[in-house]
């Protein structure tokens, strides 16, 4: 098994690298190995952890329970998220 | 946990207590604090990295602390992590002082659940409550201590508080208390797994395993480090392999997701919960200051910009502060070379005259000389990442490093490099795939480091005038750095195949690093040049002097010359000389001839030798010492194509011994650093074929430059 898709993704959820700037989501899946998936978690990011972006689109900085992180190029389209309903209707 | 070692040590009096914890936890803070400025660098036996150790005196007893490195998990992705995990399993400390950072308290309490599950004696030292408070949230110890049945002390190690009773709390505890006896509980479905595995773990006894229970939990994890652990057991591992995949496979099916995240989450539920009990957040607040300087740094129109100006800022800095201290160092050299030539007893030990003079005082002042940049670019680099900036330089590069194929934490090795491949190559141990540190440490020496810059300054000095330097020595830094680029992508592409590596890292808050923190960092880093140039260089030193200077030619055939052409004749007879004409009809081909090709010899030993190399080989031949004399007697001998291509050949060739070993000892295999070493002297040759051929051919360089 190296590929899994943890929780299932929903038509509603965008990979974080689509979220935008300022805009805050739940994690709904994660599609990417053993290692990923464990190294997400340690950091505070698991299906369910409310994140915000704080900046970019290639790799990204996002704000998790106050503290910052840095996610790679490779790392953004892999996780998906679940837009706040509030902040999906500021972006429109 | 059976702890036989640790008891004898107990009973000597000594006990040895162990300091872990997330990065940026507080830890180094906490161990400076304890410790105080009793530390020094300790090998562990089975542990290839170093650890700092500490000591204290308490009730009559030595209490030893051992600070592992920051990690925020134990579950052996990055070397780090291993290192931590092999040390409290097989050096069983007395104590483990679990460093949390209370502002951070539920990813924190991540290790603490994995430390309780080892069955380590704990304590927890709950650090940072202050921001933690300023944030709005109040936090029960007692009642979250009783909940996780591990005593707390509370410590603001910043400003020294909490760290005598933590003192207290150590000597009290370490030696005395077993285990903490706390459990885990994972609910009821992997709760019957592990009662099922258990019995089956208990039959596995190895070193590297704590207990059964937490075995039972590493085997339905799938952890690799564990099952390398026991297998060489036989058949009760193999046992226990089949059920726990059995088992793995049933729960994952259950829960609809892989068992070792079912865990993850298991362990952070229980986290939350325990959380949950003892945290009452009060107002939430927002906008610090840290994040308003984010909100520039990190932007890339603003960022980058600051990025480039502050690394322009560091090396001027590096060369503005380090070149008066260079001065001073090459004058003491300069008088203790003249004393002990004064102080020597005429017609005694010629040869041992030589052996001191040339080899060892000339070769160790000409690596000193340039110690002064070495230490400022390393407090410059600790300063930035003490700050928390560098954090953010791995955010702004990780474009550019992910078009290369490496990932924004590679970046960090690559500014050390600039000062010494040697802690640039430690510093790999922070990536995390084994592709991404290979490809890194291969490319580093490709960085310009701080002894190649000896070479550069002799040869731009004496053959370019302005407006030329600085743009040749510009050239010869972006040279490196895009070679290094190429490389990375290439080694990538062709041999460290695989999907863009996983980058996350946390952007601690920015804080004014103390000039204590900066201070150790700075000098580990230098300990590492030092050493080099005490050892390595030392040795090299006495090995090139053996080889300039021995084997004598026949008496009767110079006779006749006078004592200059005696000394060229000498030099030319020796292995060095043979070793450089041997290997001129190739190097000829890239301009260069056999007293700069014997003179790479010795950059093989250390880099910055070439230069001693190239006056001890002029000034045997022509009794000229000194660094300007010897630029003087470069131009007669050299067109400024040659001294460019000499000094390509430089950059890009054969990496030092110091770096070879490195890689060799960080890689595992001597295999790696053969090839690079190989590797990158064909780079150099192929380089420096095409520019001096060029050169050549567009008539550029042949004769002397004249100024602006």
């Amino acid at each position: 098994m190296s590929e899994a898709t943890n929780g299932a993704a929903r038509t509603a959820d965008v990979p974080l690298a689509k979220l935008g700037e300022g805009h805050t989501g739940a994690v709904s899946a994660i599609q990417g190995g053993r290692n990923m998936v464990l190294r997400l978690a340690e950091l505070g990011i698991r299906t369910g952890s409310r994140l915000t972006v704080v900046r970019g689109k290639g790799p990204m900085i996002v704000s998790i329970k106050g503290h910052r992180l840095v996610i790679g190029h490779g790392m953004v389209n892999r996780i998906f998220v679940t837009p706040d309903a509030h902040a999906r209707a500021r972006r429109h | 946990m059976e702890s036989g070692e640790s008891s004898e040590r107990a009973a000597r009096g000594r006990v040895v207590v162990a300091l872990a914890g997330n990065p940026n936890a507080g830890k180094s803070t906490i161990f400076t604090g304890l410790t105080g400025v009793r530390q020094k660098i300790a090998n562990y036996p089975g542990v290839t990295v170093e650890s700092r150790e500490g000591t204290f005196e308490r009730d009559g007893r030595t209490v030893a602390v051992v600070d592992l490195p920051g990690t925020y998990s134990l579950t052996a992705f990055s070397p780090d992590e291993l290192v931590a995990r092999h040390f409290l399993v097989n050096r069983q400390p007395d104590l483990v002082v679990d460093v949390v950072d209370v502002s951070q308290l539920e990813r924190n309490l991540y290790l603490t659940v994995q430390l309780m599950e080892m069955g380590v004696p704990l304590l927890l030292a709950f650090n940072k409550g202050d921001v933690a408070r300023a944030r709005g949230q109040a936090l029960d110890t007692r009642r979250l201590s009783e909940l996780l049945g591990v005593p707390i002390v509370e410590t603001v190690a910043s400003e020294g508080r909490g760290l005598d009773t933590l003192r207290d709390d150590i000597a009290r505890m370490a030696g005395v208390v077993r285990g903490t006896g706390a459990v885990v509980r994972y609910g009821r479905e992997i709760e019957e797994a592990l009662d099922a595995l258990t019995p089956l773990a208990e039959a596995c006894r190895a070193p590297d395993v704590p207990n059964a229970r937490w075995l039972a939990v590493k085997m339905l994890e799938g952890d690799e480090d564990a099952a390398k652990a026991i297998a060489g057991l036989g058949e009760p591992a193999a046992a226990l392999k089949r059920a726990a995949a059995g088992w793995s496979v049933k729960l994952s099916r259950h829960f609809g997701d892989r068992t070792e995240i079912v865990i993850a989450d298991q362990r952070y539920g229980f986290i939350s919960g325990a959380c949950q009990e003892s945290v009452h957040t009060t107002v939430e607040v927002r906008h610090h200051v840290s994040d308003r300087i984010d909100d520039v740094v990190t932007r890339q129109v603003f960022g980058l910009p600051i990025f480039f100006l502050l690394m322009f800022g560091v090396f001027k800095l590096t060369f503005a502060l380090g070149g008066p201290v260079s001065e001073w160092i090459e004058r003491f050299f300069g008088w203790l070379a003249q004393t002990v030539a004064a102080a020597w007893p005429a017609d005694f030990a010629a040869p041992l005259k030589s052996l001191m003079l040339d080899g060892v005082i000339g070769g160790v002042g000409g690596v000193l000389v340039f110690l002064p940049n070495v230490v400022f670019l390393f407090a410059a680099i600790a300063f930035l990442e003490d700050s928390g900036y560098m954090a953010r330089g791995a955010f702004l590069m990780d474009r550019f490093m992910h078009k290369i194929g490496l990932h924004g934490r590679s970046f960090i090795p690559a500014m050390l490099g600039f000062g010494c491949t040697v802690p640039a190559i430690l510093a790999t141990r922070t990536l995390e795939t084994w592709r991404d540190r290979m490809t890194t440490m291969l490319v580093l020496p490709l960085i310009s480091c701080g002894a190649r810059f000896p070479i550069y300054s002799l040869f731009v000095a004496a053959f370019f005038p302005e407006p030329w330097r600085a743009r040749i020595l510009m050239m010869l830094y972006v040279l490196g750095i895009a070679l290094a680029a190429g490389l990375a992508k290439a080694l990538r592409s062709a041999v460290f195949r695989g999907d863009a590596s996983l980058f996350v890292m946390e952007l601690p808050p920015y804080r004014m690093p103390t000039p204590r923190a900066i201070g150790r960092h700075t000098w580990d880093r230098t300990r590492m040049f030092l050493r080099k140039a005490a050892t390595t260089i030392v040795a090299a030193s006495v090995v090139l002097w053996a080889l300039t200077n021995g084997p004598k030619p026949d008496p009767s055939s110079v006779e006749k010359l006078t004592p200059r052409e005696r000394r060229a004749a000498e030099l030319s007879h020796s292995w060095a000389g043979r070793l450089g004409r041997a290997i001129e009809p190739a190097m000829r081909h890239v301009g260069f001839d056999w007293k700069a090709s014997t003179a790479l010899v010795g950059a093989f030993a250390a880099k910055e030798l070439f230069v001693s190399q190239m006056s001890i080989l002029h000034a045997l031949a022509e009794d000229e010492a000194s660094q300007r004399t010897l630029g003087q007697h470069l131009r007669r001998e050299y067109t400024p194509l040659q001294a460019l291509c000499i000094m390509v050949f430089c950059l890009v060739s054969l990496p030092c011994v110091a770096t070879c070993a490195a890689v060799r000892a960080e890689s595992g295999r001597w295999r790696w650093a053969i090839l690079q070493a190989v590797g990158l002297t064909v780079l150099a040759y192929l380089v420096t074929l095409i520019i001096f051929q060029s050169g050549r051919w567009l008539q550029w360089g042949v004769t002397l430059l004249e100024g602006a």
